[in-house]
């Protein structure tokens, strides 16, 4: 090690020569201008108030690292108090026997042993084995609290320590080597990059090794010092009787209620499984595929100038920020089609329909015939929450003027045609399918627009988010229905066990 | 001494009509059945494009258009051009295609006693075409020699972008497209067209626009349109429309294009009211209509209808366009067969002339020019050439159905 650093010390005696020089010239230049003493006070001042400085640093930092690592949250009573000063009591002999061993894990078991029969003396006079009069569970408690608390305690005092493995932390030398090696170097590269301020650190630096003192023995110490003091604290805590530990208490529940908490908890991860299912439905051509290949931002459906879904296509919606659910493509309802007819079992586990109308296409007999039958199924099951509804009118750039697009269009205070146009359709679109004045009519454009791209998908997805509390709703209600049939089989299960433990009983009083 | 008594006759019959309103239409009803007004039934979606093409074909603005629609079956409206009295096209809008379950029956009765084409009109891009299917099915099972024609609007809503210009020539002619049409659009016209495949139907592609809209031209492909129509339903209209767009050099002012299609109007009325079969009862109505005529034109130049301005019109003229020719035409009608086509073609050939002479005189004299007898002479002669010529077709056998 001193070998090793003779060669640095070397280089900065070198590279602080200039400087030294220029010390000797002012020092001189001092003596001639017979300021030199007036110099010499001052140093000898400054230095006085370094050394004071440091050693409160040193005093500062020491009672940082040796204060009490143990705070009881209860206080504690004269038993507890005098178990708790046996524990301390004992420490300097622990740690003379166990210093040397250290490496061997033996000794931290041991350790921990003599501490907890110091505690298990104190309460139990009596018993021949004070330690073994506790529960397992407890005992695990204890280790699991004690490991817990060593943990948070390395964590925040010690440097590096979520790096060290523990055969370095066993070899604590090897690892303390190995960050003043790292710290030499960092030392001198400041003292060679700014030589002035590179010193004044230095000598910065001797004052706080000094205060620190991060040696071996203090640290191993100090480790065995919390690590007897927390065992014996916990100790006292179980002797005491004052160790709560929760999962007993669950214990205390009746079966009943352990039961319905399986229960509810067994429907909670159900309700939480079912997605929330999203239907976009509209008329062949208005858009339904390109709106979920614009709300994926890739092709996922089939989108074409000729309509080309012709069955109900899942897809899976995932996106950061909430959305995540099924939503489905489906094919155009016509007018004459039996459309409704033929998907009504879709139509039923549908939690938040987004229906696509196209801006340019005035004829909304069909969409109209949708709604109305849409409500209809929904009417006849009073038990059921009428899914909310978010229209997209798409192809807003096909509006007049049909050659400008210009985005962004202000459709609530409309400033030129085409805002005004837009504006116009939604209207239209609102009267012609009679909805109510609060349902969201989001208007976006899907093309790619000669480059520009979509346009207001933000809306539609800050709509979407608005309406996902009335879509879960939707989804809950929808869920307790499927439950119920779901539950009669349980109820039945239950009834049969139920049975199967009174035969049991019954047997057994036999 | 004769012509010209006949002459003032005539002058007072045709400022103060012997015959009244009720009875002149009354007797015009009953000569359409013998030559029912061409009826073009337009069978499609609201805002497909119908009344682009009533736009289109006619030349009438589109507040006229708005105006001019009115109830006629429970489902459908109709507009007349140039008014309901004059009609010689009418226009059927089905605006009750859309409405589920839409039947189109009454319709079909309605257009049953006129001559008619239907025009299916759909969007180039719109593929929810059931509704429009099944009308156009139902109607061809029932009609299976009605002429049909699926007019294709909005052809750039297929186009890639929107600085895409229409490709000039025109280049949807025929069923085979230009190489150099944007694909999509192609596709689906195509498409449309086998939908359509086993009925029995015409196709013409259009993008009719408005000038504010900055396609060029605005009537991209109504000449195909023309010719489709002409070919399905040949009743001479295309000369007859387009003669109104584009005015004879005389006759070019704002006036004239308002008045022509009055014009015209009257002269197939009148040579309607003309081919009663029996000699000399039609005149006082034919005389009746000319009146109504000079006073519909009048109204148009703002100007009032005198003695005056009558007089000079009919003595330019001479016998041979009013008295004498009354004559011939009515012993013309003792011909069999022929004699009252022909009686109703020199009768509305005449009524043409005489009205685009009165709009040539008013022009004249609205703009303070000096004019000769002889002029109005001039005029009239070749406007009654013109007439013979435009409405040859109207009063030709063939359309007699």
């Amino acid at each position: 090690m001193m070998k090793r650093v003779w060669p640095w010390l070397l280089l900065l005696v070198i590279g602080s020569m200039p400087f030294l020089a220029l010390m000797a010239c002012g020092a001189w230049w001092l003596w001639q201008q017979h300021w030199f003493w007036i110099w010499l006070n001052a140093s000898a001042a400054c230095t006085g108030l370094i050394w004071i400085v440091s050693r409160w640093l040193n005093r500062a930092k020491n009672r940082a690292q040796s204060g009490p690592a143990v705070k009881p949250d209860t206080p504690f009573s004269q038993r507890d108090q005098a178990a708790w000063d046996a524990v301390l009591a004992s420490i300097p002999a622990i740690k003379q026997n166990a210093r040397n061993r250290l490496d061997q894990i033996d000794t931290w078991l041991m350790v921990g042993r003599q501490a907890l029969l110091t505690v298990a003396g104190q309460y139990r006079p009596q018993a021949k084995h004070p330690e073994m009069d506790i529960p397992v569970t407890e005992l695990l408690k204890l280790a699991e609290q004690v490991c817990h608390d060593l943990h948070r305690q390395i964590n925040g005092h010690i440097p590096f320590s979520h790096v060290i493995t523990l055969a370095d932390g066993l070899n604590l030398q090897r690892w303390l080597d190995h960050v003043s090696d790292a710290n030499t170097a960092l030392r001198l590269g400041r003292v060679v990059l700014n030589p002035m301020t590179g010193v004044l650190q230095e000598l910065k630096n001797y004052a706080q090794d000094k205060a620190v003192a991060l040696t071996l023995p203090r640290l191993q110490d100090w480790l065995l010092e919390t690590y007897i003091q927390k065992v014996g604290h916990y100790a006292i805590l179980l002797y005491s009787g004052r160790m709560a530990v929760e999962p007993q208490k669950l214990d205390a529940l009746s079966p009943k209620s352990r039961e319905d908490a399986l229960l509810a908890s067994e429907r909670q991860q159900t309700l939480n499984q079912e997605p929330i299912r999203i239907l976009v439905a509209g008329q062949t051509n208005a858009g339904k595929s390109t709106l979920i290949n614009t709300l994926f931002d890739s092709p996922r459906a089939a989108a074409d100038v000729v309509s080309c879904t012709d069955a109900i296509m899942p897809y899976k919606l995932d996106r950061a920020g909430g959305f995540s659910g099924l939503i489905f493509d489906t094919p155009g309802y016509g007018e004459n089609t039996s459309w409704i007819h033929d998907n009504r079992e879709q139509l039923d586990k549908t939690d938040l329909v987004m229906l696509v109308c196209h801006a340019n296409n005035a004829a909304r007999a069909a969409d109209r015939h949708f709604l109305q039958e849409f409500h209809r199924h929904y009417l006849d099951q009073p038990n059921r929450k009428i899914p909310p509804i978010i229209v997209v009118v798409t192809h807003i750039d096909e509006l007049r003027p049909l050659r400008e697009w210009r985005p962004p269009y202000d459709v609530s205070e409309p400033d030129c045609v085409k805002a005004v146009n837009i504006r116009a359709a939604m209207d239209a679109i609102q009267q012609d399918l009679t909805l109510p004045d609060d349902t969201a009519v989001v208007p976006v454009s899907l093309g790619n627009n000669g480059g520009l791209g979509s346009y207001n998908l933000d809306s539609l997805w800050l709509a979407m988010g608005q309406q996902m509390d009335e879509a879960d709703k939707a989804r809950l209600l929808r869920c307790l229905e499927d439950a119920k049939s779901r539950e009669k089989w349980a109820v039945l299960w239950r009834q049969i066990a139920q049975s199967g433990r009174w035969f049991l009983r019954k047997s057994r009083t036999n | 001494m004769i012509s010209n008594l006949l002459k003032v006759d005539w002058i007072d019959q045709i400022l103060h009509p012997k015959v009244s309103d009720n009875r002149l239409h009354e007797k015009l009803q009953q000569a359409r059945r013998h030559l029912p007004v061409p009826v073009f039934w337009l069978l499609g979606k609201a805002q497909s494009g119908k009344s682009s093409i009533v736009q289109g074909l006619t030349g009438s603005s589109r507040a006229e258009i708005g105006q001019g629609f009115r109830p006629c079956t429970r489902q459908s409206f109709v507009f007349d051009f140039p008014d309901e009295e004059t009609a010689f096209v009418r226009f059927l809008d089905t605006r009750g295609l859309g409405e589920a379950g839409y039947d189109p029956a009454e319709d079909m009765a309605w257009c049953q006693s006129q001559a008619h084409l239907l025009m299916v009109v759909v969007k180039a891009m719109d593929h929810e075409l059931d509704g429009v299917l099944s009308a156009v099915r139902a109607i061809r099972t029932m009609h299976p020699d009605w002429p049909m024609l699926v007019i294709q609007t909005c052809l750039h809503e297929g186009y890639p972008h929107k600085t895409t210009d229409h490709l000039l020539p025109y280049a949807y002619a025929g069923d085979r497209f230009a190489g150099n049409c944007p694909p999509e659009l192609a596709r689906s016209l195509n498409m449309q067209r086998q939908h359509f495949k086993d009925l029995n139907v015409r196709f013409a592609a259009v993008d009719l626009t408005q000038q504010e809209d900055g396609y060029v031209p605005i009537d991209y492909g109504l000449d195909a349109l023309w010719s489709a129509i002409e070919s399905a339903l040949p009743t001479g209209l295309r000369q007859m429309l387009l003669q109104s767009q584009a005015q004879s050099d005389l006759l070019n002012d704002v006036y004239a294009q308002h008045a022509y299609p009055h014009v015209l109007g009257y002269a197939i009325s009148c040579g309607l009211l003309a081919m009663t079969p029996l000699p000399a009862v039609s005149v006082p109505l034919v005389i009746a209509a000319q009146g109504k005529l000079f006073h519909s034109i009048a109204s148009i130049y703002g100007l009032a209808l005198t003695r005056r301005s009558v007089y000079e019109v009919a003595s330019a003229v001479g016998i041979g366009g009013l008295g004498f020719g009354i004559g011939v035409r009515e012993l013309a009608k003792l011909v069999p067969g022929w004699g009252s086509l022909i009686a109703g073609l020199s009768t509305a050939a005449i009524t043409y002339a005489l009205g685009m002479t009165l709009c040539y005189y008013y022009a004249q004299t609205r703009q303070g020019h000096a004019f000769s007898p002889d002029m109005l002479k001039a005029v009239y002669d070749e406007q009654l050439q013109r007439g013979r010529e435009l409405l040859k077709e109207r009063f030709s056998k063939d359309t007699q159905s």
